[in-house]
């Protein structure tokens, strides 16, 4: 059996998840890039649907033995009445409370908790069934088997089953709909493509009920044993809710319908969103939560509220918020930093353009920016430097390694920059630097990075804040019409190809280089040794380092706020030590809910 | 006058619509559209199907005269931002919030403000005339916001008194309102100072005091009400501008008003929404300007309405 | 008796006050400089106007000079204002940040009375049709609020649609929206001022003497119609000085590394808990500048104004 890359058996997706982009299969695709085809033959996809289809079920834990059991709350547990964790949401994107209904605009730390998704990640990024007690896949790989687990129940009194989640992918599909999230499924399920975009109808598509109720049968276009990660997106909407009231049925609480751990108490508009148990909850996911509360809020009030002890977390806080608690010893012990989804910040050009065509302007450039004081000054827990595309921790990233490419050097930097034909910057046009609706953190790193290359190089870079979409339509646009500008991505898949397809030729920026394609192209589709594919995977990023098609920046390790009345498992250490509210948080797909409490010293908030 | 406010009237609808065409274009000329493609490009038949469900996929005329049209009817749309509400349930909701802001404001504003402008015209060039002089420019020396955060830090976070922001109890207007009326309230006094000191110089103030009118009636006859002319003018404006909510305090004490919608909408390119706020805030203040300048031919008999030239009149 | 009243004019005589007669402006600038309180506006203006005009002079280093080691001092002998989260001098900050506000808010009052004084001047003047238009144009102008239309016009221009039309000048196109923002509340002072000048008795006087219009405007309405403006136009430097503040605040004002008192005082906001010196030092300098401006215009007024012995 050939050896399936280790990779994959932890697959963390990510709402950003590009599965679609990483093995797009898109007619408008440039044939350069590679396809699905290239990762997967046919005799490797069999091995691996042998390999995914018989070990996929993991561990039992005590929850799954028993659904809907009840815990045993520690000793220090508050009653039941105060299990309450209050969040913070931005108010500008709390429009629904389905993933399958708006990805980008769902209240976020309260949704999706109306029904479960046919399998969550732990702690360690690890599958573990939930909606789906088993699965299996076909020797070809391209039809999945979901069990359903039996006796879960929507609070209408229908019972949770396969004809559930046949509805709700249907409805994703609708071009009535216009799901802001078709691109994950694009050329993954068959008939997607089409039903997209209205040539066959969403009832075709093929998703479709089984031998029985409680069987749910995916057919792919291609061998996909990736599948079951995917499936880490699919929270269920109620079939017999979707016809009765519309899709926006949780919207309202005389419509709400749930089989999740929680149902709906109140949502009023730019205020809160609070959901409380649902006393008919028979998953897989018990909680002592009893109550979950999202503040509607903008961003730059968070903080305050935190202070305030209104909300018991908060995630991505500005330099000064973050200061403020690590001075001062009796909050010190409430930051905690995560990896989050293994996000670098960078310094994009456009390589098609004067004066970024030269590699010695670009390479001047990488050398002039001093990242450790940057990381002392400015980041401190929320990132650390960045000399390579890869972050630490992440398979195949080799940090040490390539670290003196992009190294600072400012001697270095201004010879090149001579070299090149700007003597001392002279004569090197300003320059704006645009940036993609940036937090009070990035504003501060962009005008650090200014500052730098005015010291460094003595060119004048102007900063150019603009909006999501703006930034957006100006990046994708073909070509690009972003000639300077500072962004982040992150992961949406734990594997090397996934963050490397970043910079493949015809994807988000305008470098291309075959040599990289071709390295990464291989190393994505080669099923030998999986040392030896890392060795591919990481001859392709030193390309790309060297290449300087980017300056990269930093790392990001999201620093956290984590109220000391909030315990339970899920702040343990994980295989890697790293203690913080893991990726994805509160939510369906994780299992923090199941291991989390709040103790009886809480302040009382009702 | 019924005939002037009658063509006053129908000269709002017309303003009414250029400025919705003025917005409709502008709006749409800005890039990007409602569709979210934070780091994937969505693909074209999913953009399609955006297009056509936000009605965005016909011409930009086409649009505009459905817009119309609709609107015509009382069908002003569905916000992008809130697909669970209309155009109208929305500012229904959040509108009424703005206003009960605003009125404690106007009305702070303008008595606290009158009677500081009054006390130092009265004592000019006295020590209170001075100190009321600073302390009102003052109040319009630092922004709303910042008023609003040192608020927040003294009085929520150091002293506990009051909670950061929120909304739904009597004490969550205390700070708002205060940080709010700081502005109109010194622009009040400021005005109305310099109004009654000119109009107390006036030469019609000097015959009425020459012809032996006690100070009272001179004062309330002649000096105030020529001294609210140029008052009225200038602040009379403040209350439309009041009532359609100031996006820094709303924003920074989480209050679900009006006013974080002006931003929203634009960076969320919510087009239902910006037409509609652009005709709320161009009927309010259409209808101020109205009254404005019924309120000039009260209190001034030498302003006749309807123009006229130099040479025409009496 | 003549020789008494050739006594009387004698310039020598110790029993008679010679009494020289002034013009106009030196009675005016006699007024202004009794009232303390403009004369202390005066100073502080061309204190503010020296401080933009030779802020290279002045300043210790230039605004966009960081060392990111300095960041986050609070005042000291080395750094008098403390330094910023990237480093920079908060003295050289503020000295540019005097500098470009003075200039936004400059041009933008400028510009809008440039727009608005005419059109004040003319309906108020010719009423009739002229006035119906211009009144129109006042309230389209006035219904589009204003900060839509300010993000409007600041997305069109940041995208580069405008490129070819506008300068890529941050400091020019924000002033060019504040003003086109802003000049409606001039044009309106205006014309109301005009119409209640016009039914006054010296232009009846004037008109009977056989004045012609132009000549009425200019010598009769023009003069006693400036006052009220002049307030305006004082409180308009810091109107506009805030109008950045609050484009900053909603991310669309002057671009960085250009340091504006108004961004200054925006992005301090979060620190203020901790870096207190970051919004200290640039609101006192915008309290000085309106308090300055403020004054030195309610001098002026009181000065121009004829009727005041």
């Amino acid at each position: 059996m050939a050896a399936i890359p280790l990779e994959r058996t932890h697959s963390r997706m990510s709402e950003k998840t590009s599965l679609g982009d990483l093995l797009r299969l898109m007619p408008e695709d440039d044939p350069r890039t590679f396809s699905r085809r290239k990762v997967l033959s046919t005799a490797a996809a069999g091995a691996a649907a042998a390999y995914f289809g018989g070990s996929m079920i993991h561990g039992v834990s005590a929850q799954d033995a028993t659904p809907g059991a009840a815990m045993t709350p520690p000793d220090d547990a508050a009653p039941p009445e105060k299990q309450a964790f209050y969040q913070a949401t931005d108010v500008s994107v709390a429009k629904a409370m389905d993933f399958y209904e708006a990805v980008y605009e769902r209240a976020g730390n309260v949704a999706d908790l109306f029904s479960e998704p046919l399998i969550r990640i732990d702690r360690n990024f690890q599958l573990i069934p939930a909606g789906a007690e088993s699965w299996s896949g076909s020797e070809d790989g391209k039809t999945w088997t979901f069990k359903i687990r039996e006796g879960n129940v929507w609070s209408d009194g229908n019972p949770v089953t396969a004809a559930d989640w046949v509805k709700t992918f249907q409805y994703g599909a609708d071009p009535a709909h216009a799901w802001d999230f078709t691109w994950f499924f694009q050329g993954v399920i068959v008939g997607w493509n089409d039903a997209i975009a209205g040539k066959i109808k969403p009832e075709e598509l093929g998703v479709s009920v089984g031998a029985n109720d409680y069987e749910l049968v995916i057919n792919t276009e291609v061998p996909a044993p990736y599948i079951p990660a995917m499936m880490l997106y699919s929270q269920t909407l109620s079939k017999a809710a979707l016809e009765t009231s519309g899709p926006l049925y949780n919207s309202k609480v005389e419509t709400s319908v749930t089989s999740g751990p929680f149902k709906l108490q109140e949502w009023t508009p730019d205020q809160q969103v609070v959901i409380v148990t649902n006393p008919d909850y028979k998953g897989t996911q018990p909680t002592l939560i009893t109550k979950l509360v999202a503040k509607l809020a903008s961003p730059d009030a968070y903080f305050t509220m935190y202070q305030g002890n209104e909300i018991d977390f908060y995630e991505g806080p500005d330099p000064a918020s973050l200061t403020l608690m690590l001075n001062d010893d009796s909050t010190k012990g409430q930051v905690y930093s995560g990896v989050g989804d293994f996000p670098t910040w960078y310094i994009f050009f456009d390589v098609t353009i004067d004066p970024w065509k030269d590699l010695k302007v670009r390479q001047a450039w990488s050398h002039a920016i001093d990242r450790d004081t940057l990381k002392t000054k400015v980041l401190g827990p929320n990132g650390t430097p960045a000399y390579s595309w890869l972050a630490p921790g992440f398979p195949a990233s080799q940090r040490e390694a390539l670290q003196g490419i992009q190294n600072f050097d400012p001697a270095t930097a201004k010879d090149l920059l001579s070299q090149a034909g700007f003597p001392d910057g002279k004569g090197f046009p300003k320059q704006q630097m645009w940036l993609r609706a940036p937090s009070p953190l990035d504003k501060t790193v962009a005008g650090a990075l200014a500052a730098m290359i005015k010291e460094n190089l003595n060119i004048d870079v102007e900063l150019l804040e603009q909006d999501q979409k703006t930034f957006t339509d100006a990046l994708n646009a073909k070509p690009t019409q972003i000639p300077l500008g500072y962004v982040r991505y992150g992961m949406d898949y734990l594997d090397p190809s996934n963050m490397l397809s970043v910079w493949k030729s015809g994807g988000r920026h305008s470098w291309s280089n075959p040599e990289f394609d071709k390295e990464l192209a291989d190393a994505s589709a080669y099923l030998g040794d999986p040392a030896e594919r890392i060795k591919m995977f990481q001859a392709a990023e030193k390309i790309l380092v060297e290449d300087v098609p980017a300056v990269f920046v930093y790392h990001g390790t999201i620093a956290q706020f984590i109220k000391p009345w909030v315990k339970g498992e899920f702040i343990a250490p994980d295989d890697n030590g790293v203690v913080a509210l893991h990726w994805p948080g509160v939510a369906g797909m994780s299992t923090v809910l199941s291991e989390m409490y709040i103790s009886s010293d809480a302040p009382d908030r009702s | 006058m019924a005939r002037y406010v009658v063509g006053r009237l129908i000269g709002l609808a017309v303003v009414l619509l250029i400025v919705s065409a003025i917005a409709f274009s502008l709006m749409h000329a800005v890039p990007g559209g409602p569709f979210n493609e934070t780091n994937h490009r969505l693909p074209e038949a999913t953009r399609e199907a955006m297009k056509r469900k936000y009605g965005l996929d016909k011409s930009l005329p086409e649009q505009y005269v459905r817009y119309i049209w609709a609107a015509l009817h009382g069908d002003f749309g569905v916000p992008f931002q809130s697909p669970t509400e209309t155009v109208i349930g929305l500012i229904g909701r959040t509108w009424p919030v703005t206003v009960k802001i605003g009125i404690p404001t106007i009305l702070i504003a303008f008595t606290l403000g009158t009677f500081l402008g009054y006390t130092a015209a009265m004592r000019q060039n006295s020590v209170i005339d001075y100190a009321v002089t600073t302390l009102a420019t003052l109040g319009l020396t630092v922004p709303s916001f910042v008023i609003a955060t040192w608020l927040i830090l003294i009085l929520s976070i150091r002293l506990h008194w009051l909670p950061t922001g929120g909304w739904g109890e009597p004490k969550d207007y205390i700070m708002p309102v205060i940080a709010y009326s700081m502005a109109p309230m010194a622009l009040i006094a400021r005005y109305v100072r310099v109004s009654i000191l000119e109009a107390l110089h006036a030469d019609h103030v000097r015959t009425a005091r020459a012809k032996g009118l006690s100070e009272r009636r001179v004062m309330t006859w002649h000096v105030v009400r020529n001294a609210l002319i140029p008052a009225v003018t200038v602040l009379l404006p403040t209350i439309p501008d009041t009532l359609t909510g100031s996006i820094f305090i709303e924003s920074v004490f989480r209050i679900p008003g009006l006013g974080r919608f002006f931003v929203t909408s634009t960076t969320a390119r919510d087009y239902p929404m910006i037409l509609a706020l652009v005709l709320l805030v161009a009927t309010v203040w259409g209808i101020t300007y109205l009254i404005t300048d019924i309120l000039y031919t009260v209190l001034d008999p030498r302003v006749r309405i309807g123009g006229g030239s130099i040479r025409g009149g009496s | 008796m003549a020789t008494a009243a050739v006594a009387l004019q004698d310039a020598e005589s110790p029993l008679v006050q010679r009494r020289k007669t002034r013009t106009n402006f030196q009675l005016a600038r006699h007024r202004f400089m009794q009232q303390k309180l403009a004369v202390f506006g005066l100073v502080i203006v061309v204190l503010f106007i020296a401080c933009a005009v030779f802020a290279p002079l002045i300043a210790p280093s230039s605004y966009d000079q960081a060392n990111l080691l300095d960041a986050n001092k609070f005042p000291s002998r080395q750094f008098p204002f403390g330094t910023d989260t990237i480093g920079h001098d908060m003295v050289s900050r503020v000295i540019y940040g005097i500098r470009t506000s003075l200039i936004v808010a400059f041009s933008a009052v400028g510009m809008a009375c440039l727009i608005g004084m005419p059109m004040g001047l003319a309906a108020g003047l010719k009423g009739g049709w002229l006035d119906f238009l211009v009144l129109r144009l006042v309230e389209i102008m006035t219904a589009l609020p204003g900060i839509l239309f300010a993000i409007f016009l600041m997305s069109v221009i940041n995208s580069g649609a405008l490129a070819s039309v506008l300068p890529r000048n941050q400091i020019f196109n924000v002033a060019l929206v504040i003003a086109v923002t802003s000049w409606v509340p001039l044009c309106r002072l205006m014309r109301a001022q005009i119409l209640t000048l016009r039914e006054q008795e010296y232009v009846t006087a004037a008109r009977s003497i056989g004045a012609t219009e132009y000549r009425v405007a200019i010598t009769h309405l023009l003069p006693n119609a400036i006052p009220p403006m002049i307030i305006a136009l004082t409180l308009g430097i810091p109107a506009a000085i805030f109008a950045e503040a609050g484009l900053s605040f909603i991310g669309i004002g002057i671009n960085e590394p250009v340091p504006s008192l108004g961004k200054m005082v925006s992005d301090s906001r979060q620190y203020i808990q901790l870096y207190w010196h970051l919004g200290l030092f640039p609101s006192l300098a915008i309290a000085l500048a309106v308090l300055g401006f403020a004054f030195l215009g309610d001098g002026l007024r009181d000065a121009l104004d004829p009727r005041q012995i």
